[in-house]
């Protein structure tokens, strides 16, 4: 299939290596792209095609890589490519579509149907940036720090920022403490790096391929809010950083917000 | 021939067998992280070294400090450094093989055998250098038995060194390869057999290597196993604290 993103960054430099590793890894190709500078920063575009299996590793891999903002997906791609700054695309603000993981199989094949993404959030990079640090000296006692940021963050973009954030910790956290060693499969990653990891944090039990999180801070019981995203980020930092695989993606499939006894997080190659 | 051991020394043939051990796999550890060709060729000759050197060579030969034979015993220069070159090497393909790549239970057997058969031919070269009036024979079931003992808990050291994560990691992999190291040598020195041979040829004697210069070259391993293990936990302490998120 052929999909036209468009990416957002800071940085110029090494924007289109990193996106075309990125590119390469998932099984895409690139055909054509255009760099264009915006007041704030840098709008990448670029014409792909690939495997529509691998389309949601593909967007999940972009939307979350460090160097991008923000990020916009096009499935049906017109004829004439033709890259167009969105008007209401602003970096670091509300520029972005990031697609929500899908929680089941079902819905993956649904979400990789081809359509126009609308506009979502991208995280706040501008508030969460300068709290990093601050997390790193307090780790692992991160939680209250977290959710006081919730009420600088808008609604919107609190999601991403929390995935943000997740993944910048779990990168951190597993050069700290887990980077020496063997290069781990995915599922002995999960058990040996990812279960530590997240019990420094709070109670967690891993199954195959599934993390159980007890507790989640996050999301209350009967809020129905499935608030998930910094524990996907955190787990997918690790699991990408352990090197057990580049395409891993974490998504939330039960919810203790949504009557379920924990939070439970698949994480799929 | 009745001899005995000092089990003092023994002790000291096991600490300095788990000293060297965890030198030498934190230094192992390090082979997958790094960054290019060069630099994991380095990282596995420094473990390598500091396994065959650090803890298989400087453990045999203060355990044949621990064995009292009643007479003196000298060791040929050769041999000895030979049987150091050995282990270094044995050491360094089995860690290379383990430290590179994704690490499967397939790479742990040949990792495993290269370590195991280290220790070991180290250990049956360090006999060969031994120079004295005796003849030394072998029972060829406990000398495989003491083999199979070096490559099973070797296995096991490098599962533990490689698989997992944090102090069990750490402690668990260096006690195990101690285990390894001092179950092959002392099961191997159960397999010899000693018989006096009253000759005494004093060719034998120019340049061996005589008990205390053997104690000074011990002395001088164990002391860098010890800097060195000490550098790598400062550094890698030093590293940890300026990581940047």
């Amino acid at each position: 299939m052929d999909i036209e993103v468009t990416v957002f960054s800071d940085i110029k430099d090494g924007l289109l290596r990193e996106m075309g590793s990125v590119v390469i890894a998932c099984g895409f190709t690139l055909h054509r792209q255009r760099m264009m500078s915006t007041p704030t920063g840098v709008q990448l575009w670029l014409k792909l095609s690939g495997d529509k299996g691998r389309l949601l590793e593909l967007e999940d891999q972009l939307s979350s890589h460090p160097l991008v903002t923000g990020f916009e997906a096009d499935h049906s791609p017109s004829v004439q490519a033709n890259p167009v700054t969105s008007p209401g695309v602003q970096q670091g603000h509300s520029a972005t579509a990031r697609r929500a993981p899908a929680a089941t199989p079902r819905a993956a094949q649904a979400a990789a149907t081809p359509r126009k993404k609308p506009a979502a959030s991208t995280p706040d990079i501008s508030i969460v940036e300068p709290v990093l640090p601050k997390l790193a000296k307090s780790y692992p006692k991160i939680f209250p720090q977290l959710l006081e940021l919730q009420q600088q963050v808008s609604d919107a973009q609190w999601g991403p920022s929390l995935k943000f954030i997740g993944v910048r910790v779990g990168a951190w956290v597993y050069k700290r403490d887990y980077a020496l060693g063997g290069q781990l499969d995915l599922k002995s990653a999960l058990r040996q790096i990812a279960q530590p990891a997240l019990r420094a944090l709070l109670p967690a039990e891993t199954h195959d391929f599934a993390v159980h999180v007890k507790n989640n801070p996050f999301c209350l019981p009967g809020s129905h809010c499935r608030n998930g995203d910094f524990f996907c980020g955190f787990l997918q930092g690790l699991l990408h950083e352990s090197g057990a695989s580049s395409r891993v993606v974490v998504r939330e499939v039960q919810c203790r917000s949504e009557g379920a006894s924990e939070c439970v997080f698949e994480v799929v190659d | 021939m009745v001899a005995e051991y000092n089990p003092v020394l023994v002790g000291l043939s096991f600490l300095v067998a788990v000293l060297g051990s965890f030198t030498a796999l934190q230094l192992a550890v390090a082979i997958p992280a790094a960054r290019d060709e060069a630099e994991k060729k380095k990282a596995i000759i420094k473990a390598g070294a500091a396994m065959g050197g650090g803890a298989i060579w400087t453990m045999h030969f203060i355990a044949m400090l621990a064995y009292d034979m009643g007479m003196s015993v000298t060791y040929d220069v050769f041999l000895t450094v030979l049987s150091a070159f050995i282990a270094m090497a044995a050491c360094s393909v089995g860690l290379g093989i383990a430290g590179i790549g994704l690490f499967s239970f397939d790479k742990l057997l040949p990792a495993g055998i290269f370590m195991g058969c280290g220790v070991a031919g180290m250990h049956y070269m360090g006999m060969a250098a031994m120079i004295m009036p005796m003849e030394v024979s072998y029972n060829l079931n406990i000398l495989i038995i003491s083999v199979i003992i070096g490559v099973i808990a070797s296995c096991a050291a490098l599962w533990m060194a490689f698989h997992m994560r944090g102090k069990l990691q750490m402690i668990g992999s260096s006690l195990l390869m101690g285990v390894a190291v001092c179950g092959m040598h002392y099961t191997g020195m159960a397999a010899a057999r000693y018989e006096h041979t009253n000759i005494v040829n004093e060719a034998w004697f120019a340049g061996s290597l005589g008990g205390e210069y053997l104690g000074i070259s011990i002395f001088l391993v164990v002391t860098t196993s010890l800097v060195l293990t000490l550098a790598i936990g400062s550094h890698r302490r030093r590293q940890r604290e300026e990581l940047a998120i």
